[in-house]
């Protein structure tokens, strides 16, 4: 399997807190992604992963470590990444003056796509989350599951190597969330994209993940839990009561730890 | 024989519908309030002006059709034309400039720390400054009359404009930024696809304080430091004694900063029609 995307020893300090005081959000993430490979990150509130997005997202630098994606760092390769790493966040983000279509071939019209092909493209990609039909919509005119789904689109069109999902079913209701979860899903696997899904749903890292890594406080892997094998089992449905009862025993003694 | 139970009116048909009509008018009563309201006062004001105007001397309170006999004169005139043309080249010119750099000036107050640091005090004292001292030192400054009075207007309007497009850009929500910044643009790109649109409803709402302000600013500067246009005309009306004049060129400065007001509402419509249909 090709590795997309390499976290080594990533740190992020800052200088002042809340309380005025110096902190460590992020204290040794280290973690690999390949090809086609879905990792779920899953911690409690407030335990770095925002950090972490925006460290993988390139809008941060790590204080220490290195993270390279597709072999480039997201930060110091800020221009050179553009359309290589897609993200969709927890709320949809979309950008209220500009039509369903505009929205989704926004990555595009930054890359300098021509009109008609950025159309297109975006037009293929609204498709596939079912928004054929509501390209000239403006986002108020639809409901929350359709506007997530043109966050979607927005982060398939630009045919990226790595998607970042941060806590992108969070704010949606359950029926919608499962639905939404399962498309989205099938979309990464039709395109081999590497996918790192950040939650605090124990159940949905489950659900999605390949591979689901649990984060500690301040951030830092605290253990793996590899899926692949485990759902290919018959007894999968209890393997993975197991993993989330293992998972949730996890988190809470770091809590007190 | 009747029963002791009082016997309930058959409803007519065609009651609810008269119903719905009642409502339906009284619904539209409460929308007209404002006309209403607007109504009264005008009729107040013309009612009070024709009052007085019986009572004072015509030369200080003109009565209304002599107001209306003089505003008549003055827009037969062809220099009305010619006056209303200088006024409004200087109010469009001069907006436009003011415009133009004020919207520059709030963007780069907003995007950069240590030029706001210079900015904030600048604006701050040149808001400070009567308006009066401005036109003074416009006249001593300035030898060419044009200048004078775009100088002025602009020295009024710009940090309008520019706190307007300050505050615009900085109300630009946190997760749009994040958003289109994940998507890799170049600062100029970040302006066209985020700041720019984000911010211009702030912008329009000062750039039309700024227009009303440019108006009455072109027609005062008219009037001490340049000697055309509906300002020095307004003056010469002054210097005659000519009130019911005064307020036939008051009258058709309102319709001119009406109309440009007017022209900036429907290119505001225009422009926020998503915004428009999101409060429907």
């Amino acid at each position: 399997m090709i590795t997309v995307v390499e976290v080594s020893s990533v740190r992020k300090d800052y200088g002042s807190g809340l309380d005025g005081n110096p902190f460590t959000a992020v204290k040794d993430v280290s973690f690999s992604v390949g090809e086609g490979e879905v990792v779920c990150i899953c911690g409690k509130t407030g335990c770095g992963k925002s950090t972490l997005v925006n460290m993988l997202l390139g809008l941060d630098p790590p204080s220490a470590g290195s993270i390279r994606i597709d072999g480039l760092s997201p930060s110091a390769d800020f221009f050179a990444m553009r359309g290589k790493l897609a993200a969709v966040f927890q709320t949809d983000r979309l950008l209220p003056w500009r039509t369903v279509i505009d929205n989704a071939a926004i990555g595009l019209e930054v890359a300098n796509v021509p009109k008609d092909e950025r159309y297109a493209r975006a037009r293929v990609w609204l498709s596939k989350v079912g928004l054929s039909g509501w390209e000239k919509a403006y986002p108020h005119q639809l409901s929350g599951g359709m506007r997530q789904r043109v966050a979607i689109s927005r982060a398939f069109v630009t045919d990226p190597k790595v998607i970042l999902l941060d806590e992108a079913f969070g704010h949606l209701d359950e029926v919608t969330a499962h639905k939404l979860r399962q498309d989205c899903m099938a979309l990464i696997t039709e395109s081999r994209t590497a996918a790192i899904v950040v939650t605090h749903n124990i159940t949905e890292a489950l659900e999605l993940g390949t591979r689901v890594l649990v984060l500690g406080k301040p951030a830092r892997v605290i253990s793996s839990h590899e899926l692949v094998e485990l759902r290919r089992l018959p007894d999968w449905a209890i393997k993975r009561d197991q993993v989330r009862s293992e998972i949730f025993r996890t988190i809470d003694s770091e809590s007190f730890g | 024989m009747t029963s002791g139970i009082p016997q309930r009116t058959p409803t007519a048909p065609g009651a609810p519908l008269v119903s719905h009509a009642v409502n339906r008018y009284v619904r539209w009563l409460g929308s007209q309030r404002d006309t209403l309201g607007t109504a009264i006062v005008v009729i107040a004001v013309l009612l009070a002006w024709q009052f007085f105007g019986g009572y004072l001397p015509k030369y200080i309170f003109p009565t209304i059709p002599l107001a209306i006999e003089k505003f008549e004169q003055i827009i037969t005139l062809k220099g009305t034309y010619v006056a209303i043309g200088q006024t409004l080249v200087r109010i469009l010119g001069g907006f436009a400039v003011s415009a133009s750099f004020g919207i520059a000036f709030g963007i780069l107050m907003a995007m950069s720390t240590q030029f706001n640091f210079i900015a904030r005090p600048l604006i701050r004292l040149i808001m400070g400054v009567p308006a009066l001292t401005w036109v003074l030192l416009g006249v001593i400054w300035f030898k060419n009359m044009e200048l004078r009075v775009w100088f002025f207007m602009f020295i009024v309007t710009f940090p309008i404009t520019a706190l307007n497009t300050y505050d615009g850009v900085r109300a630009v929500p946190f997760e749009l930024y994040q958003m289109t910044r994940s998507l890799r643009p170049t600062t100029a790109g970040l302006l066209r696809f985020l700041i720019i649109p984000a911010a211009t409803p702030f912008i329009f709402s000062g750039l039309r304080l700024s227009l009303s302000f440019s108006g009455r600013i072109a027609v005062f500067a008219e009037a001490i430091a340049a000697g055309t246009g509906i300002g020095a005309e307004m003056m010469l009306t002054n210097q005659l004694f000519d009130v019911a004049g005064l307020i036939g060129w008051t009258f058709i400065l309102i319709v001119v900063l009406s109309l440009m007001d007017g022209a900036l509402e429907v290119l505001e419509r225009r422009w926020f029609r998503w915004r428009r249909e999101m409060k429907d």
